[in-house]
């Protein structure tokens, strides 16, 4: 199986909000920012600014770089969660002043701290209609 | 950007189908049990009601509203469903206060029921591929809150936990309540872990009830009951959706919108209120939204909370009936419950929770998506 075609093989959970890159293991977190207040969100979804209702956005890609503003260990899975179990979730404030919330990989639940620096991940959690590997932007300690 | 009432608008009657566990019930059954209580303790028939709104969130068929009505008489009224996550009856009812506040009608109906499935509540729709994420979990969602009030105010777990302590207590003196037991701290600090700090005893359960009231023009009491000082006026109704909250915008939170647009229009401040009805789903909720009603300042729920001061004899007294924590929590019904609690409150008829000399009472309902219902009771 050639590259390119792996390329094919995997998507981003939200094409709006992530663009895979290389053979789809790596990719670029986008977002929207306002010309007019400065307030950059996650996604392209945005038509007119979430804080100012401007309609001067511009398209951003984001660092893929943060660090935790908050975090949960997480016991009680919600309904159709199939990664492992207890995991950690985290609110994580990117250098751009976004907040996203996701899981944190690789590391200790007892390791995780309010402030620890992370950065952007891809990992696979199911497939799509078409077999393809649902890419999933998660963060690691970094 | 706060609205006049063309006229005053009170509450006439109040009912409830007890909060739990009910396999053998349907909706529309508790449904009408809570319309039925209402009805009588207003003294009116169904056949005076001219509008009715009923709040419900998960599906159980079309227009259930008309549904649960169907067996009190085809009367032609409209009938309106309103689905506004866990505020939705308390949105029905703001719509019904609107109605009346307006002149259009006189006489109205607000009502909310619910089954909650079992477990963890997911909010997103079962096409979404959120819950890839792990973060489509409600009491996640308080976790993190909790975990990043903690850090900024120094709370220990222990005083937030406190909130279910008490809620606890209080339900033991409500015959409506699902959970009519005391439990520790130490109970409640070792329950089974769902998001860490949040143990099992500091989220609110999941439920099955009902809940209505009689809403009548203020002017037309006298019309409808020889009771008329059982009527209990309604001085502000709110609903508001969130601003935008990040990391560079120092914006007010919701409730604090909407909360300043109530005092504003009931033309009183925190300090007139006397007993408080808050979305506690999480313990973390109740300690929020004390501070954000400016009940006591931002950063200091969990002192007020650890003194006691929310208690039903403290100077706060908050959830008097359990609130979400132990009185249970079906959606669609809970909005509608707090309001019903209030009446008991302000009627001086909440028997052994009785705050003494209540006069003026407060109603904050959160719904997920970013809804904030606030109302204002005062006898």
């Amino acid at each position: 199986m050639s590259t390119s075609n792996a390329t094919h093989q995997r998507v981003p959970i939200f094409p709006s909000h992530l663009r895979l890159e290389g053979d789809g293991t790596r990719g670029v977190l986008l977002g929207t920012r306002c010309r007019e207040c400065g307030v950059c969100t996650l996604g392209r979804d945005a038509l007119f600014c979430v804080n100012c209702t401007s309609p001067d956005l511009e398209p951003v890609e984001l660092s893929g770089r943060g660090s935790v503003y908050a975090y949960t260990v997480v016991h009680a899975p919600p309904p159709r969660w199939e990664g492992r179990v207890p995991y950690i979730l985290a609110e994580v404030e990117t250098p751009e002043g976004v907040r996203i919330i996701s899981e944190v990989v690789d590391c200790d639940p007892r390791e995780v701290f309010i402030g620890m620096p992370v950065r952007l991940v891809l990992r696979p959690a199911g497939k799509d209609e078409e077999g393809r590997e649902i890419m999933v932007y998660k963060w690691a300690k970094g | 950007m706060v609205k006049a009432p063309l006229r005053g608008v009170a509450i006439l009657g109040v009912g409830l189908h007890p909060f739990g566990r009910f396999p053998d019930k349907t909706l529309p059954h508790m449904a009408r049990t809570a319309v039925l209580e209402a009805l009588k303790d207003a003294g009116v028939r169904f056949r005076d009601i001219q509008i009715a709104y009923f709040g419900q969130v998960y599906y159980e068929g079309m227009s259930m509203g008309e549904v649960v009505l169907r067996a009190l008489g085809l009367t032609t009224i409209p009938v309106v469903n309103v689905e506004n996550a866990c505020a939705s009856s308390s949105t029905a009812f703001w719509q019904a206060y609107w109605g009346i506040a307006s002149g259009l009608y006189d006489i109205a109906l607000a009502f909310g029921a619910e089954r909650v499935p079992r477990g963890p509540v997911s909010v997103t729709g079962t096409a979404s591929r959120q819950h890839l994420l792990g973060a489509d979990h409600m009491m996640a969602g308080y976790a993190l809150r909790m975990r990043r009030y903690m850090h900024d105010f120094g709370a220990p777990v222990e005083a937030i936990a406190q909130v279910a302590v008490k809620a606890h207590r209080n339900a033991t003196l409500n015959p409506y309540a699902q959970y009519q037991k005391v439990f520790t701290l130490e109970e409640v600090l070792t329950s089974r872990m769902i998001a860490e700090p949040l143990t099992l005893y500091q989220c609110c359960p999941t439920s099955e009830g009902a809940s209505a009231a009689v809403l009548c023009a203020q002017e037309a009491v006298s019309r409808y009951t020889s009771n008329p000082e059982r009527a209990i006026p309604v001085v502000a109704s709110v609903l508001r959706t969130t601003p935008y909250q990040g990391p560079r915008v120092d914006n007010p939170s919701l409730t604090t919108v909407a909360a300043q647009e109530a005092y504003e229009m009931a033309g009183l401040g925190p300090e007139d209120v006397d007993v408080v009805q808050v979305h506690d789903a999480a313990t973390i909720g109740e300690i929020e939204q004390i501070e954000h009603l400016g009940l006591v300042r931002r950063g200091e729920g969990w002192i007020a909370t650890r003194e006691g001061r929310t208690e039903i004899g403290g100077d706060i007294p908050v959830n008097t009936d359990g609130g979400l924590q132990a009185m249970g929590h079906p959606f669609g019904a809970t909005g509608v419950r707090m309001l019903h609690e209030l009446v008991m409150q302000l009627r001086w008829e909440a028997g052994p929770r009785q705050v003494r000399g209540a006069r003026v009472g407060l109603a904050q309902c959160s719904g997920a998506g970013g809804v904030c219902t606030v109302h204002i009771l005062k006898r």
